[in-house]
């Protein structure tokens, strides 16, 4: 039924659309002297329909609507230009190299956008999309995006876990600038390391992603791009308060070096000290948290062939949960209270450096290096768990053409090195891995109509051997609205038992590893279809896709089987997602965007021969966000409503009758919806925020288990399945000095 | 769920009713000279109630406007060209707006195609 709407409006709308069979042509030349620009992008504006130049930089693209129209040039390095054309021919165009600091014109952004040039499905958001979630760090600017969910996952550490595909985001690769992030020791609280104001945009990839950023990546990529010196505000100040108690400080200024290096200081301060104990269970409703994380990052351009980046980052993060009369200093080690520790220190580095080649521009050879050391030291009860992770990787790329722009491709090296040093429960866990790799990517574009990427990469783990992982993306427009996309790969990881599944330490199950864990391996699939539409002159898009995940091998974390214990074992059967997910978007009044998604997800893994729904993972799920701003932007309204489905609990079965919670029937989590708003008004360099969150203060009313006897054998706080919080009100402002424009 | 297949149904059914609101369409000659002078004034005829399309040719610095002439009227819009700080046919730009204009936007320099 629900496919059967799609293609009702996927037909509607190419009736709506028209086309002409008319072309203009051109050649695209830029720099002094000028030399013709193969690969540079030319699209009408307003509709992203476009193509490339060719080897010699010309150029055809058919006339899509009425003339006149605009058409826009554009090419890294080069200043994008934009020309009226009011009839067909020839246009010759002459791009301007770029110069540091260059400010451009901003047009009506869609704050979330799916290119309709890009092969591979990904979905941009931008800095008007992040600022829609005034608070705190990278978990909270998937709020209002249907591909990526959010969730608590325990009662008393504040972990969050992101879930796509309705998989764990371990499934998922995270990176931050094309660097592999927040992998192992680090997933659990990785999202918190990532502050709101610090990012610039979010890449979510739905399905396999590249091959260049390595062989893990099953159900998507989300890579976080952080403000950079070229974009920085000279200032920048964010301060927020909640009715909670939680305060944050963010701030990043420019600091002035020279022509060729510029520089950007981050920093981010958060503290919530107020104990809250609303459900009246004894627990803190949410930890304690402080953190401070700084962030120093260079540029370097020497205006010819040569450009880089390098960076540091270090965190400090506490945390503190448990009883409400939990006091360290007495009770650590004790029976008498429960309480819950988490300290990490974690510092990074990165260095990018690329040449380019003025003459030659469809080429250029980069290297990334980047490594981090992550110390986690902590206690939940009376089990202790302490791990230090070194990590290092080195990547190496290179990008060219086969004879025309058709045909390009990208191919590398890198190598990864984590060092993993685990403490839980009185034993010690040790592991080491080198995992050299090399793979190849090939584009071939036909026109503005196919394109294919087809990549491949051979990789050799020191303990499990060779892995070859294959990865396909197909682009294919049916007119220039409506795009088909389809991909397919396989994927690889080996799996940080202790660290991905810290939160369900705070339970009374045992951990058992009763076997040697085998790397896990999936394949996926799915197809996307997007159609963009224009009515009565406001733009919208209507998208539809399906993906699936098929498991070979997996890292099964059962939670059925044993009331006491939570095992750990390698998949006998079948794992698989199967994701469904349509959404759409429209401007249905002047400035009134709204945004509507639903989700389904049906997530089966094999327990001990028994197949059955993943735990905690709604299978039906649906957003509604409406953003309004005023001219000029001077208010902005943001409503957002989530609806989120039952819920199975990842409880033994043979325990699942006497679960004593009113609000959960059959070990089924009950139906909810939340409610989200926010509300900022522009005071020239002043932003002023308030907002709330859980707006209808739905609770989970009893999520830890157990309380009252936290050391005996019914304790979990690890099945949450709803907002531990109620109502949230919070405030805040934004104060930002802008780059003084250089008028030439 | 059900929901939702009702909202999709309305949307469709909804839209092409807005479509046919009355669109008027207009030029008007403006004395835009660069990309950033369009930008303004595509930008002002937007912000004004009832237009829903603006753009300015900069060859021919006419500008094309649809707008919904139940709700504001040609000289509306090109009062809102004039306060923007440029000429709009036989209205004079604004003299207060125009210092306020980048100097690239004068009217009486010559300012080269976008490169800002």
């Amino acid at each position: 039924m629900l496919k059967n709407s799609v293609f009702i409006v996927l037909i509607w709308l190419s009736s709506v659309a028209s086309a002409q069979p008319v072309s203009v042509t051109g050649k695209v030349s830029g720099g002094s002297p000028a030399v013709p620009l193969p690969g540079a992008n030319v699209y009408w504006s307003g509709t992203t329909f476009g193509t490339q130049t060719d080897m010699d930089g010309t150029f055809e693209i058919s006339v899509h609507g009425e003339l006149p129209l605009v058409l826009v040039i554009s090419y890294v390095g080069f200043i994008s230009d934009s020309i009226q054309i009011t009839q067909t021919g020839f246009y010759p165009i002459e791009l301007k190299a770029q110069q540091l600091e260059q400010v451009e014109v901003e047009s009506r952004v869609e704050s979330t956008m799916i290119s309709t040039i890009n092969p591979v499905n990904v979905e941009q958001v931008g800095k008007k999309e992040l600022l829609k979630a005034a608070c705190c760090n990278l978990s909270e600017s998937f709020e209002t995006n249907p591909s990526v969910n959010v969730s608590y996952s325990d009662a008393v550490t504040g972990a969050k876990e992101i879930q796509m595909l309705g998989l764990s985001g371990i499934y998922s690769q995270i990176m931050t600038e094309n660097i592999p992030a927040m992998k192992g020791l680090a997933a659990p609280f990785g999202l918190g390391y990532v502050p709101g104001t610090w990012m610039e945009s979010i890449q979510i990839t739905k399905g396999s992603g590249s091959v260049s950023n390595g062989f893990e990546s099953t159900t998507g990529q989300i890579n976080v791009e952080y403000i950079k010196p070229a974009t920085s505000d000279r200032l920048y100040v964010n301060l927020y308060g909640a009715s909670t108690g939680n305060t944050e400080l963010n701030t990043h200024f420019l600091i002035p070096a020279s022509d060729k290096l510029s520089s950007v200081l981050f920093f981010h301060a958060e503290s919530s000290p107020v104990k809250w104990d609303r459900q009246n269970d004894g627990f803190l409703d949410m930890p304690l948290v402080q953190q401070a994380n700084v962030f120093n990052r260079w540029a370097f351009n020497d205006g010819k062939k040569f450009e880089g980046q390098f960076g540091v980052k270090v965190l400090a993060e506490n945390r503190l949960g448990g009883q409400v009369d939990f006091n360290k200093n007495n009770d650590y080690g004790t029976t008498n209270h429960y309480g819950i520790g988490i300290d990490t220190r974690r510092i990074e580095a990165f260095s990018k450096t690329g040449l380019i080649y003025p003459e030659t521009p469809w080429k250029s050879a980069g290297l990334i290096l980047s490594g981090s050391f992550h110390d986690v030291d902590s206690y939940f009860g009376l089990n202790s768990y302490k791990g230090k992770q070194t990590e290092f990787y080195g990547s190496m790329i290179y990008m060219s053409i086969i004879k025309t722009t058709d045909h390009k491709f990208k191919s590398g090296i890198d190598f990864r090195y984590d060092d993993f040093n685990e403490h839980f429960s009185g034993s010690e866990y040790l592991k080491e891995e080198i995992v050299p790799g090399v793979y190849t990517e090939y584009t071939y574009s036909h026109n503005d109509k196919l394109t294919v990427v087809a990549g491949s990469r051979l990789d050799h783990h020191n303990t499990y051997g060779w892995f070859y992982t294959p990865r396909l993306h197909a682009k294919y427009n049916f007119t220039p609205e409506i795009i088909l996309r389809i991909s397919g790969g396989r994927s690889f990881r080996t799996a940080n038992v202790l660290a991905e599944n810290m939160s369900l330490m705070a339970s009374s199950r045992k951990f058992i590893l009763s076997e040697k864990l085998n790397p896990e391996r999936a394949w996926n699939y799915g197809a996307n279809i997007t159609t963009r539409f224009t009515l009565d002159y406001r733009s919208g898009s209507v998208s539809a896709d399906y993906y699936v995940t098929n498991f070979t091998d997996q890292v099964v974390v059962d939670m059925y089987s044993k009331s006491e214990e939570v095992l750990f074992y390698n998949l006998k059967g079948t794992s698989n997602s199967k994701s469904f997910q349509l959404a759409v978007n429209y401007e249905l009044f002047k400035r009134f965007d709204v945004r509507l998604a639903y989700k389904h997800d049906v997530v089966v893994t094999d327990y001990a021969g028994v197949s059955t729904q993943k735990p905690l993972v709604a299978p039906d799920k649906a957003l509604v966000n409406l953003a309004y701003a005023t001219r000029k932007d001077i208010w902005k309204f943001d409503f957002t409503a989530l609806y989120e489905g039952k819920k199975k609990l990842g409880i033994a079965t043979n325990d699942q009758n006497q679960y004593n919670d009113s609000q959960v029937k059959n070990s089924e989590s009950p139906a909810f919806l939340l409610f989200n708003s926010q509300i900022t008004y522009k005071l020239n360099k002043w932003d002023i925020y308030v907002g709330s969150e859980n707006i209808g203060d739905f609770r989970q009313l009893i999520p830890v288990l157990g309380y009252n006897d936290p050391f005996g054998s019914g304790f979990d706080a690890t099945n949450v399945w709803g907002p531990v919080n109620g109502r949230k009100i919070y405030a805040g402002v934004r104060y930002a000095i802008p780059v003084k424009k250089k008028s030439n | 769920m059900k929901q939702l297949k009702i909202v999709l149904v309305v949307l469709l059914i909804v839209s092409p009713a807005i479509a046919r609101c009355q669109n008027t369409e207009i030029v008007i000659k403006t004395s835009a000279v660069c990309l950033t002078c369009k930008k303004a004034i595509e930008q002002a005829l937007m912000d004004e109630k009832g237009v829903k399309f603006a753009s300015l040719d900069t060859s021919t610095k006419a500008v094309k406007v649809i707008y919904n002439a139940s709700k504001t009227t040609p000289e509306r819009l090109r009062t809102a060209i004039s306060l923007a700080g440029y000429d709009a046919d036989d209205v004079p730009a604004d003299s207060a707006a125009v210092k306020k204009l980048d100097p690239c936007c004068t009217k009486d320099k010559i300012c080269n195609e976008p490169r800002k």
